[in-house]
C-alpha cells in the first residue's frame, strides 16, 4: 500500500509534463525545455502562495512562469527554426540559476525556502470509503486532475478535429499549411496547453504536499518526462505505461531508501529504467530500418 | 464566356532572382488553360501566387472583376480555388478520408464527425467515377491513386477553378487519359481548369487555351488549335529544337548480364525476384514501369549501394555480384541516379569539388606523392562548366545555391567524362526542361553510338518509346512483358504497367 500511495504521488508529478510533451510531440515539437519549466513553476508558486497565502494564486503565478519558458521556447523552435537541443538546454540551464538567484534576492535564503504562510494545494477526502480508504483517499486535488486530464487528453487526441489537426502539423505542415489552417498555430496552441500542464506539475512538486522550494528539486523529474515521450512515440497506451512504469520505479527507489539502502544508489533507480527503456527501443528500431 | 481571373502586372522576386515578371494572364470560366514553359520559366511560381502560397511584389488580381488580395491559401481555398501540387500535399498515415476533408471537417459539437466525413467523401468519389478505398491509409495506396485523393479534396471544398500542377509526371499513360477525362467533366460542369505541364502532347491534346513562360515572362497566350506541337516546342525555348531522331547501331555482346537477382527492399521484403537480362553493347533497353516496383533497388544492386540478397551479376565478363561500387566504376559503369541532388550530389561542396569526385583517383588528378594537383582540377572544372553551359558565378560556388537544372548538369558533366562502356540512367528528364532533355537525349544516343550499353529506367513511357531498342516492364519486382521497339505498342505497355498482361 505505501508503494502503491508514493507511486500515485510521483505519478501525478511525471504525468503532466508527459501529457503536454505528448501533445506538443504529436504536432511535432519535441519539448526539452520540461525540467526548467517545470524548476521555474515549482519556485512561482510558493512566490504566489506565499504573498497571497493562496494555493490558487500560487497555482497562477506557477502556470504563468512556465508560460513564459515555453513562449521562450516556441519562439525559437517555431518560428526561428533553431536548433531544440541548443534553446532547450538553455532553458534548463537558466531555470536551475535563476531560481537560485531568485531565492537569495526576494527570501534572502540559500538553498531552500519555507514559510508557513504558504498555502498547500488541499488534499482531497472523499470521506470513510472503508477498504478503499488506502485507495482513493486523501490524495492531492492535482492528482485527481491528472486523472480527468489524462480521459479529456484521450478524447481530444482522437476525437476531435483540432486532435487531427495536431497531428497533421506533425506528421506534414506544408500540408495543413495548404489545407488552409495555419501550422505555427497549432504548433503554438500545443505548446501553450503544455505550459499549463507544467506549471501545474510544477506547483504541485512545491506546494503539492510541501510547503517548500528547494533549489533543483524538480530532480530531473522533467527529463523523465521527456524520455517517457521520447519513448512513446505518439502512442497514447504505450506512453502511459512507460511513465508509469518511471513512476514505480521512482517511488521504489525512496522507499527502499528508507528501508535502509545506500540512497546514492536508489536515485538511480529511474535513469537507470530509462536507459534500459530507451536501449530497447533503439535495438528495435535500427533492427526495423536495416536494408 | 465571361472572365473568371485577370492578373495584371504581376511580379515575385526571390532575393535578387525575378520568378515571375510583370505577367498579365486573363482566364475564362470554364476553360481549359495550359500553362507551358520550361524549368524555372516561373509557372509554378506564378499558381502559387494565384493560391495565396506567396504573396505579390507588385501587380494586382482580379477575381471575376473584383480585386482580391490573398494572405495565406485560406483565402484562395474561401475564394473556391483549389490546387493539386506538383509533390503531393497529403499525409501518408491518414486514410483517404481524413486527408480530403483535412482543413474543413465536419463536427458535432467539440468532435470530428468521422461517419458523416466518410459519407461525404464517399459520395464524391463515387459521382466522379473515383474508385478509391476512402479508408486506406494514403501511404499505401498507389501515386495515381493519391492524385485522385488530391482531386477530391478540391471537389469536396467545392472549388471552381482548380490548378494542377505537372499532375501527369507521375502517371501511366491510361492514367492520364483518366485524368483528362476528368478534365473534361470540370469543364462541363462550368469549373475552370488550369493545367501546368512541359509536355506538349497533352497540352495539344487537352487545352482550350495555352499560355507560354519563358524566363518569368508569360510570352502569349494562344488558342490551342491554331497552334502545332513543333510552334509549340520552339516558342518555349526560344529556338529550334531538333527531334531525336533514332539510330541503328551493331549491337555487339552483352556487357551486363543479370541471372536470377533477388534483391531486398528496406523493409526486408524481395523488391526485386528473379530478374534475368542483358543489355548488349551498342543497345539502349528502357525499363518502364510505375514508381516502386523494384526500379529504385534494381539500379542501387546494380551500381552497388545495395546488396544482391541472390542470383548472379557478370559486368564486362567479370562476376560483379560482390563488387564494391568503386570497382564497378572502374570497369567502367557509370551511375545516374533518380534523386540526382541527394544521391548524386555533395550539396554544400563546391562545384569544383563535385566534377571530380570519383575521379580523384584517376591520373590525370595526382601530382607528387599521391596529392590532388589543383591545377589539373582547376583546368578540368573550368572545361566541364564551359562544355556543359553550367551558369554559375565560378567553379568555387556552392553546388546547392545553383538552380535545379543546373544541378543536374553537373552530376551529367562528371559522369559522362569517365570512360564508359555501361551506363545506368534513372528518370533521366524528370523535372528537366525541354532543352535539357534534348540534351541528355542526345548524351544517351552519343553513348549507344559509340557502342557503350544503356540501361534507362524511367516512368516516362514517351522517353523509353523514344530511346529504347528494348524495353522491359517492370511490376512487382518482375519483367511482366518485353518487347523490341519494332513492335512496341505504347497501349500494352501501358497496361503492363499497371500489371494487366495481355
Amino acid at each position: 500500500m505505501y508503494i502503491y500511495r508514493s507511486t500515485i504521488v510521483t505519478l501525478a508529478m511525471i504525468m503532466l509534463p508527459v501529457l503536454g510533451g505528448m501533445w506538443t510531440l504529436q504536432a511535432g515539437i519535441l519539448n526539452i525545455s520540461q525540467e526548467g519549466a517545470m524548476l521555474m513553476a515549482a519556485f512561482f508558486a510558493v512566490l504566489g502562495s506565499y504573498l497571497f497565502s493562496s494555493f490558487w494564486m500560487g497555482l497562477l503565478f506557477a502556470i504563468l512562469a512556465s508560460l513564459v519558458v515555453n513562449l521562450i521556447y516556441a519562439f525559437f523552435c517555431v518560428t526561428l527554426r533553431a536548433n531544440i537541443w541548443v534553446i532547450g538546454m538553455a532553458l534548463n540551464i537558466l531555470a536551475s540559476s535563476l531560481t537560485i538567484l531568485l531565492l537569495k534576492s526576494i527570501f534572502g535564503v540559500k538553498g531552500s525556502f519555507t514559510s508557513e504562510k504558504i498555502q498547500q494545494i488541499p488534499i482531497v477526502h472523499l470521506g470513510n470509503l472503508g477498504p478503499l480508504n488506502g485507495i482513493f483517499n486523501d490524495f492531492s486535488l492535482i492528482v485527481w486532475i491528472t486523472v480527468a486530464l489524462i480521459l479529456f487528453f484521450k478524447y481530444m487526441d482522437s476525437r476531435t478535429v483540432f486532435g487531427l489537426h495536431l497531428k497533421a502539423a506533425g506528421k506534414n505542415w506544408k500540408t495543413l499549411d495548404t489545407a488552409g489552417i495555419s501550422s505555427s498555430k497549432i504548433k503554438y496552441e500545443s505548446i501553450l496547453i503544455n505550459a499549463v500542464l507544467v506549471g501545474i506539475s510544477g506547483a504541485y512538486l512545491s506546494i503539492g504536499y510541501l510547503k517548500l522550494f528547494n533549489k533543483d528539486m524538480s530532480a530531473g523529474r522533467g527529463w523523465i518526462a521527456v524520455a517517457a515521450v521520447i519513448f512513446g512515440n505518439g502512442n497514447f497506451a504505450w506512453t502511459l505505461i512507460v511513465t508509469i512504469t518511471f513512476g514505480f520505479v521512482d517511488a521504489l527507489g525512496i522507499s527502499l531508501q528508507s528501508s535502509g539502502l545506500n540512497s546514492n544508489l536508489t536515485l538511480m533507480f529511474p535513469y537507470l529504467a530509462i536507459i534500459i527503456a530507451l536501449i530497447y527501443q533503439g535495438v528495435k528500431s535500427t533492427s526495423k530500418n536495416e536494408d | 464566356m465571361s472572365e473568371i481571373i485577370r492578373l495584371e502586372s504581376i511580379t515575385k522576386k526571390f532575393g535578387k532572382v525575378i520568378a515571375v515578371n510583370n505577367v498579365n494572364l486573363s482566364i475564362e470560366n470554364g476553360e481549359i488553360h495550359s500553362i507551358i514553359g520550361e524549368n524555372g520559366a516561373g509557372k509554378t511560381t506564378l499558381m502559387r501566387l494565384l493560391y495565396g502560397m506567396y504573396k505579390l511584389d507588385s501587380g494586382s488580381m482580379f477575381l471575376r472583376n473584383e480585386s482580391v488580395r490573398f494572405s495565406s491559401p485560406k483565402d484562395a481555398i474561401e475564394n473556391k480555388i483549389g490546387m493539386v501540387h506538383q509533390n503531393f500535399m497529403l499525409i501518408d498515415d491518414f486514410t483517404v478520408y481524413e486527408n480530403v476533408v483535412l482543413g474543413l471537417e465536419p463536427r458535432k459539437f467539440l468532435s470530428f464527425d468521422r461517419t458523416l466525413a466518410r459519407e461525404k467523401v464517399r459520395k464524391l468519389a463515387e459521382e466522379y467515377e473515383m474508385e478509391v478505398d476512402i479508408d486506406w491509409l494514403v501511404g499505401k495506396i498507389s501515386v495515381g491513386l493519391q492524385q485522385k485523393v488530391e482531386i477530391l479534396k478540391l471537389l469536396y471544398r467545392n472549388s471552381n477553378i482548380l490548378i494542377f500542377d505537372e499532375p501527369t509526371a507521375v502517371l501511366t499513360p491510361q492514367e492520364s487519359d483518366a485524368l483528362f477525362q476528368i478534365f473534361q467533366k470540370f469543364k462541363d460542369s462550368e469549373k475552370t481548369v488550369i493545367f501546368i505541364s512541359h509536355k506538349l502532347k497533352e497540352v495539344k491534346k487537352v487545352s482550350d487555351r495555352v499560355s507560354i513562360m519563358r524566363n518569368g515572362n508569360l510570352l502569349k497566350t494562344f488558342i490551342n488549335k491554331n497552334l502545332s506541337e513543333e510552334q509549340l516546342a520552339e516558342m518555349i525555348a526560344g529556338r529550334k529544337i531538333s527531334k531525336t531522331i533514332p539510330i541503328r547501331t551493331k549491337i555487339g555482346k552483352a556487357i551486363l548480364k543479370t541471372e536470377n537477382l533477388t534483391i531486398l527492399g528496406n523493409k526486408r521484403i524481395p523488391k526485386v525476384k528473379k530478374m534475368s537480362f542483358e543489355v548488349k553493347s551498342g543497345e539502349i533497353v528502357g525499363i518502364a514501369g510505375v514508381v516502386g516496383n523494384g526500379q529504385s533497388e534494381l539500379e542501387e544492386a546494380i551500381s552497388g549501394m545495395r546488396k544482391i540478397s541472390s542470383g548472379k551479376m557478370i559486368f564486362n565478363g567479370k562476376d560483379a555480384t560482390r563488387m564494391s561500387v568503386r570497382e564497378r566504376r572502374e570497369l567502367g559503369m557509370v551511375y545516374i541516379p533518380e534523386d540526382r541532388i541527394r544521391t548524386g550530389l555533395a550539396p554544400l561542396a563546391s562545384i569544383r569539388d563535385n566534377l571530380v569526385m570519383g575521379h580523384q583517383n584517376e591520373k590525370f588528378f595526382l601530382g607528387s606523392l599521391e596529392f590532388i594537383k589543383r591545377s589539373s582540377v582547376r583546368a578540368f572544372a573550368e572545361e566541364s562548366v564551359k562544355s556543359y553551359e553550367i551558369v554559375c558565378k565560378s567553379i568555387e560556388e556552392q553546388v546547392g545555391t545553383l538552380s535545379g537544372g543546373n544541378m543536374q548538369k553537373v552530376v551529367i558533366a562528371r559522369e559522362f567524362s569517365q570512360n564508359v562502356s555501361f551506363l545506368m540512367i534513372s528518370q533521366p528528364t524528370r523535372g528537366v526542361d525541354v532543352r535539357g532533355i534534348e540534351f541528355i537525349h542526345k548524351k544517351i544516343l552519343d553513348m549507344k553510338k559509340s557502342g557503350g550499353a544503356v540501361l534507362l529506367i524511367s516512368a516516362d513511357l514517351d522517353e523509353i518509346l523514344a530511346l529504347s531498342d528494348r524495353i522491359l516492364v517492370m511490376y512487382e519486382g518482375q519483367i511482366i512483358y518485353s518487347t523490341s521497339i519494332q513492335d512496341a505498342v505504347s497501349k500494352k505497355i501501358g497496361l503492363a504497367m499497371l500489371g494487366i498482361r495481355s
